[in-house]
């Protein structure tokens, strides 16, 4: 065995190990707490799989997911419009920056779920707007400096060789910007789930947000902790199945690579 | 700042020798078209609010002039500048306990190779994809509503930040300054504070502005759910009782809060901080 494997191999012994240790001590104290303050790791795996089996528990996992996925998708594309209006204008991109980058940076996410609930009630839509609200500053970022990378030379050639704006958009433009973009989206859909979920928490009646409150009035610290765990399982399957593959797969480096 | 040629207005720049070099007339026009474009809009946006808040309810959107009323209202009464200050007291406590956190899992993976793969590929990315709200509810349930609470979920939610931003910052850390450190001296300790931590300056601060911004975005959710004082808990009074001019100006002072720190503060060292790190010399 080499030098460098044995180092791998003992790091991640270390590491496996650290974590079962982390398990342990965590069974260990819930042993003598209350179940109301930790309860067992167990219990919450338990919880968890019921998120698997049991139909009203996947129907609120399932609308969390859908309403992440519709406002990433819908946050993503509009700031793609307001980008492309920004290449063709230092005035668009200057306003952008300067005015409403600068507002909805420093907008605290509680606020949009304040105004959204006062404005629209509470619905699907509404919270669909709020988390469009928070995650939007961060989808404009990405489509501006998307947009701003572009290849000034690449970009020339492809309207040499077709003038259908459409079709340039589709085989030059997207495939340059898209390292960029799905840097902002992994950024975004991580936002969408860790922060944006306060637009849950205002009324709406379903969703891991109202899972939340309503295990936080009835003291259910297991459903807590589960929900808790379900939206770490849910960022990270995502990001290492869907979200990082496609990143890699068109990173500007892999062609230089091969 | 680099000195930019005057293509186009060549030969109308008679500037003397003594002065510094002044625009040409094309981009001094053009910098003013800008500040109208930029403010115009502000005044425009101000103006939509205005002529819409005529139409609808004020409970739903009050006019902006009701909005400045009730700020200037708060300005005088000593209540919202103590409760800002005691938010102020939750961001800086949050964003010093991160750091601490953060920068000694980011030494301990750089410098511990035991523990790097526990940090890079375990802990982090697990705290990186906790949920904010998530340590919020856990936070309420084992402190119940105060300051504890708030701290404790603004930390958590600050620790990857810290971390991901200061490794990055050791990973990238010149090896070969580094190694002529260690050729000049071998005292660690010296090698730590001259060469090191300079080198960690721009990435301490990137960790810095970040923090900064998330905090304020997330401690007035902490503080509406599981606080009883601070500008989030006044936030939910204003909810509960429908007191939309309130809400608007709260986050107005907000909005304004942050946007003059980034103004006078970051943006200033930032520009310093780029003169000296520049990477291109």
């Amino acid at each position: 065995m080499s030098e460098r494997a044995r180092t791998g191999f003992v790091e991640r012994g270390f590491a496996e190990t650290a974590i079962l240790a982390g398990i342990l001590l965590w069974w260990f104290t819930a042993q003598g707490v209350p179940e109301f303050v930790l309860p067992s790791p167990g219990a919450v795996a338990l919880t968890m799989a019921r998120f698997f089996t049991d139909a009203s528990l996947a129907y609120h996992f399932a609308i969390s997911a859908g309403r992440v996925i519709a406002a990433v998708t819908c946050a993503m594309l509009l700031s793609l419009i307001l980008a492309a209006l920004a290449s063709r204008s230092a005035i668009v991109t200057a306003i952008l920056e300067r005015r409403v980058l600068v507002f909805l940076n420093s907008f605290p996410s509680v606020g949009w779920a304040i105004l959204g609930v006062m404005w629209f009630q509470v619905s699907t839509g509404t919270v669909i707007f709020i988390q469009m609200a928070i995650i939007l500053p961060f989808c404009l970022i990405s489509a501006m400096s998307g947009f701003r990378q572009i290849d000034a030379e690449l970009a020339e050639m492809g309207r040499s060789l077709s003038r259908n704006p459409v079709r340039h958009f589709l085989k030059v433009t997207l495939p340059l910007m898209t390292p960029i973009l799905m840097s902002g989206i992994r950024i975004a859909y991580g936002i969408c789930w860790k922060i944006a979920l306060v637009a849950e928490l205002f009324g709406a009646q379903s969703g891991l947000g109202y899972l939340l409150v309503r295990a936080q009035s009835s003291a259910d610290a297991t459903m807590v902790f589960a929900v808790c765990l379900m939206i770490v399982v849910a960022v990270i399957v995502v990001d290492r199945l869907i979200l990082n593959p496609l990143a890699q797969r068109y990173s500007v480096n892999k062609g230089a690579s091969q | 700042m680099q000195q930019r040629p005057h293509a186009a207005a060549v030969g109308e720049e008679i500037s003397p020798a003594a002065q510094p070099p002044r625009r040409s007339r094309q981009e001094r026009r053009r910098s003013v078209t800008m500040a109208l474009a930029l403010h115009g809009f502000t005044l425009t946006a101000l103006a939509a609010w205005w002529i819409y808040s005529q139409f609808v309810p004020a409970y739903l959107v009050p006019g902006p002039e009701a909005v400045f009323l009730r700020m200037a209202e708060f300005l005088v009464s000593p209540m919202l500048l103590s409760q800002l200050s005691v938010s102020l007291g939750h961001v800086v406590a949050s964003i010093a306990l991160a750091f601490v956190i953060g920068s000694a899992l980011a030494f301990s993976a750089q410098y511990l190779r035991l523990t790097r793969l526990l940090i890079d590929a375990r802990l982090t990315p697990f705290l990186n994809a906790f949920s904010g709200i998530g340590w919020l509810f856990l936070a309420i349930l084992w402190f119940g509503m105060d300051s504890v609470t708030v701290i404790f979920a603004v930390t958590m939610i600050l620790i990857p930040f810290t971390a991901i931003n200061i490794r990055t910052g050791l990973i990238e850390l010149d090896r070969e300054l580094v190694e002529l450190g260690l050729s000049l001296s071998r005292h660690r300790l010296r090698i730590a504070m001259r060469i090191i931590v300079p080198m960690l300056v721009p990435y301490l601060f990137a960790a810095l502005r970040t923090s900064f911004g998330v905090a304020w975005k997330v401690v007035l959710t902490a503080e509406l759910f599981g606080g009883n004082a601070g500008v989030g808990y006044i936030l939910d009074v204003a909810r509960q009782e429908f007191d939309t001019e309130t809400v608007f100006a709260i986050i107005a002072f907000i909005l304004l809060f942050v946007a003059l720190v980034e103004a006078a503060v970051f943006r200033p060292v930032q520009r310093r901080l780029d003169q000296r790190f520049r990477l291109d010399v």
